[in-house]
């Protein structure tokens, strides 16, 4: 479990991995609500191993207060637990996720920046 | 430290009692006329307040009684069940049984945690109107559950009998916000779900979503909207729920269901109406032209709503006007504890005496300008007096209040129809009579119900309506205040009430007794002529205390009878018992006064008049009896001047008062005499004079009663009262 930060300039890239849930979401609210100091945030999902509905309020809020902030926040490749819950759920449309080849453009300046994401 | 809780908790049983006295009220009206919508939510919020503020004080054992008359009162203001008579007869039982709590805990603070006697069976009665409820906003955590085949709670005019289309369960679904401590996740339901069936479309609702700040990770902010497709029983889905904890709301609707159920459903989630509808559009539960009924219907409310406060509506507007006054009500007035009170107008009796002794002052000193001073002063004070007086007030309504309750039960009792007609509530009556006035009033009602009206068999062979009609009247009467008691049953049977008289020795055999003097009979001590002694009467005490307390309040009562026809009681009481306008006489050297509102007239007394022995003057034409108050109270002789006659009435009654001098009027402020002269005949009180001597206070009832009495053994020791020694008066004297 955790987040792995990359700081740049005026982009943070993130990695949750492993539990994002109920066990975690205290843990982890603190780190995720500071990655919003940037004014770009890379957010991947791809090493999540379990999620639950405490998982999905706490990244609604994260995407909510993202939008208040103006910041850029892209959830990039949810891993399929995270797809499952959120299927079941009926939360599709409450989220906007971003596939890695597609939806890295900044990361992509840099290179490097594929599917498995910086750590 | 200690927080001073006594006096917070003396206003809570005040006002406990207060709202205790509404809902019995309301509870009454709800037999006469149907109750409107504020009616029932001010029932509700009545056991509420009680309920909260008990809570405050810890008497846990009103909290929990008061916290099931709430959640029946609820329910009926969602009309989930009706008000019916077996309902009314409860909540009034429970009523009362809050009153005992109150009483109860208010002398022993050690008992407010303990249920009392009667209260558990009760609450097993209140419990049968309250279970499987969902209490809209209650803290109470519980869950609802629709019945997979729902009776119809609400009745939606349009929409009535429209089903939707939908072929799947419908399922609202909001959780606890603690639901997380549990280790359940939401998922797991609908995982669940999904093995009973099709999961057509799920809708998330987050109700509460806070702002970041208040973001608790923990919380669980989430709930949903469902469609299942499912071949299962409602049984079976709701089992899946089983395990949720209470706070969590789950509402199932079956396939099919009624629109109005959707209606209902809808006023039992949190969320904002069009936001309800909007989302069972979007998951399937309805069509659209489903959804536009619903709205159709939320927007006739409204409307309805709307007309109701600008039409002519007579229910509503009624409604409407009841909340204003209620309102206004709230605002008009203060509590202010009695004794402030009292002090208030004995202050002012002494400044009217005080006042009096400056005019009196300034007469002396023939001082213009300090006379018109004095005079205009005296006017404020005069003023200041009757406001005085009126804030002792209180209409005749706080008096007549607790009757239909009364009438209400003993007419259940005893199986007879009663009608009870108020009249005059409006009519204002000295606040410290209020108390004393209740139990004469409480008996006479009682007689009136169970020995005066006749049980309805009997009416109908009468001729009489079946239904019995008591009416409590109130007026004013020159200076009094009259209460009448009257029903209109069988009346008092004299021979009945003379029979027992005699075996009971309180007359001999053979007396020659007027109807009047026969009634009077039912007034002694130990008199009851019931055939049955009834719950409600005909023990024998009663009547007797009855004129005791009258007579105590300065009033007496009197009997009105027709026989078949009914009888009426009518109690006369002065206005206040605390200032009088008096008018002071003189007999020898002492001062006397009598009640000014009693005066008819003052007379001249013919000087050949003053040896006689016939003891009656004769005023234009009408000869009435008349005593000296020299000889009654043996006072000194003055030197032989012409004397005056006071003419005095009371109740109808004249009689003279032959006095030495007439002195003029004053403002007199009663005090009453001590125990000492409790005794004593004649005066009922004193006064203080403006040159600060004492005065005795005439009792004219007495008086004119002494005056009659001594005509009656007069007349009866002659046979006849002798021509010859009646004078006519011929000079007559205004006051």
């Amino acid at each position: 479990m955790g987040l792995d930060v990359n700081m740049g300039m005026d982009c943070a890239e993130a990695s949750l991995s492993e539990e994002f849930t109920i066990f975690t979401a205290q843990l982890l609210k603190e780190d995720l609500f500071g990655l919003l100091n940037f004014p770009v945030v890379h957010l991947y999902l791809t090493k999540v191993t379990e999620f639950d509905t405490a998982g999905l309020q706490l990244l609604m809020m994260l995407q909510r207060e993202a939008v208040l902030r103006e910041r850029k926040l892209q959830l990039i490749a949810p891993s399929d637990p995270i797809r499952d819950v959120i299927v079941l759920l009926g939360c599709e449309s409450l989220f906007t996720f971003v596939e890695p080849a597609a939806g890295m453009s900044n990361a992509k300046d840099r290179g490097g920046a594929d599917g498995t994401g910086p750590i | 430290m200690e927080l001073d809780l006594s006096s917070a908790r003396a206003a809570f049983f005040f006002e406990a009692r207060d709202q205790r006295a509404i809902l019995e009220k309301a509870l009454l009206d709800s037999e006469a006329v149907e109750l409107d919508e504020e009616t029932f939510n001010l029932m509700f919020r009545v056991a509420h307040t009680i309920k909260g503020s008990a809570g405050l004080f810890g008497m846990d054992a009103i909290v929990r009684f008061t916290h099931l008359v709430e959640n029946v009162l609820d329910r009926l203001r969602s009309g989930e069940v009706t008000l019916s008579k077996e309902l009314v007869s409860l909540l009034l039982a429970a009523n009362d049984h809050i009153g005992l709590l109150l009483d109860v805990v208010e002398h022993d603070d050690s008992v407010a945690t303990v249920n009392q006697p009667g209260g558990e069976e009760l609450m097993t009665k209140l419990l049968a109107f309250s279970t499987m409820t969902h209490i809209p906003g209650d803290r109470k955590p519980q869950v609802f559950v629709t019945p997979s085949r729902p009776q119809h709670p609400v009745e939606e005019g349009l929409l009535r009998g429209k089903v939707v289309a939908s072929s799947a369960y419908h399922l609202s679904v909001r959780f606890a916000p603690n639901l997380f401590e549990t280790g359940i996740d939401p998922t797991c339901f609908l995982r669940f779900l999904k093995t009973l069936g099709e999961i057509k479309r799920v809708i998330p609702v987050f109700s509460h979503l806070p702002p970041l700040l208040a973001f608790n990770p923990e919380v669980c902010y989430f709930g949903f909207d469902v469609q299942l497709a499912s071949d299962a029983d409602a049984e079976r889905i709701l089992n899946a729920f089983d395990f949720v904890i209470p706070g969590t709301q789950v509402e199932l609707l079956p396939p099919h269901a009624q629109l109005s159920d959707f209606v209902a459903l809808r006023a039992r989630l949190p969320e904002a109406p069009e936001e309800i509808a909007a989302r069972w559009l979007a998951c399937g539960a309805l069509t659209e032209a489903e959804a536009a009924e619903l709205h159709a219907e939320a927007a006739e409310e409204r409307e309805g709503e709307l007309h109701e406060g600008n039409t002519g509506l007579t229910a509503s507007q009624a409604a409407a006007s009841r909340q204003i006054e209620r309102r206004s009500a709230d605002n008009q007035y203060i509590k202010v504890e009695a004794s402030k009170l009292d002090r208030l107008i004995n202050k002012v009796g002494e400044l009217v005496i005080a006042s009096d002794a400056t005019t009196a002052v300034a007469d002396r000193r023939r001082d213009i300008e300090l006379t018109e001073s004095v005079k205009a002063i005296n006017q404020l004070v005069a003023d200041i007096r009757d406001d005085a007086l009126k804030l002792r007030m209180v209409i005749m309504g706080e008096v007549f209040g607790r009757f239909p309750r009364v009438v209400r039960d003993a007419s259940e009792i005893l199986g007879k129809q009663i009608e009870l007609v108020i009249k005059g509530a409006e009519a204002e009556i000295d606040k410290s009579m209020v108390e004393k006035l209740t139990d004469p009033l409480m008996h006479l009602v009682r007689n009136a119900i169970d020995h005066g009206i006749e049980t309805p068999e009997l009416r109908l062979a009468r001729g009489k309506p079946v239904v019995g009609t008591v009416e409590l009247r109130a007026y004013h009467d020159s200076s009094c205040v009259v209460i009448e008691v009257a029903d209109d049953g069988g009346g008092l049977n004299r021979d009945k009430i003379l029979a027992k008289a005699i075996e009971k020795n309180l007359v001999s055999a053979g007396t020659n007794l007027s109807d009047t003097e026969v009634f009077k009979l039912i007034f002694q001590p130990g008199f009851s002529t019931a055939e049955k002694i009834t719950d409600l009467s005909g023990r024998g005490v009663g009547m007797d205390v009855v004129r005791r307390n009258i007579e105590a309040l300065r009033g007496s009562i009197e009997i009105l009878n027709s026989e078949e026809q009914g009888t009426t009681f009518r109690i006369r009481l002065p206005l206040t018992l605390a200032i009088i306008d008096g008018f002071r006489v003189q007999v020898g050297d002492t001062l006397l006064v009598v009640p000014v509102d009693m005066m008819y007239e003052c007379v001249e007394m013919p000087a050949d008049l003053q040896q006689d022995k016939a003891r009656q003057i004769n005023l234009r034409g009408e000869w009435l009896p008349y005593i000296s108050l020299r000889e009654l109270f043996q006072l000194g002789e003055v030197d032989k001047g012409s004397e005056y006659v006071v003419i005095v009435q009371y109740s109808g009654r004249r009689a003279g008062l032959v006095v030495d001098r007439l002195l003029g009027e004053f403002q007199a402020v009663i005090k009453p005499l001590g125990i000492i002269f409790k005794a004593l005949q004649g005066i009922s009180g004193s006064t203080i004079l403006g040159n600060g001597e004492p005065a005795l206070i005439l009792d004219i009832p007495q008086l004119v009663q002494f005056a009659w009495k001594l005509e009656h053994a007069q007349i009866r020791r002659n046979g006849n009262s002798s021509q010859n020694d009646v004078y006519r008066v011929t000079q007559d004297i205004p006051i």
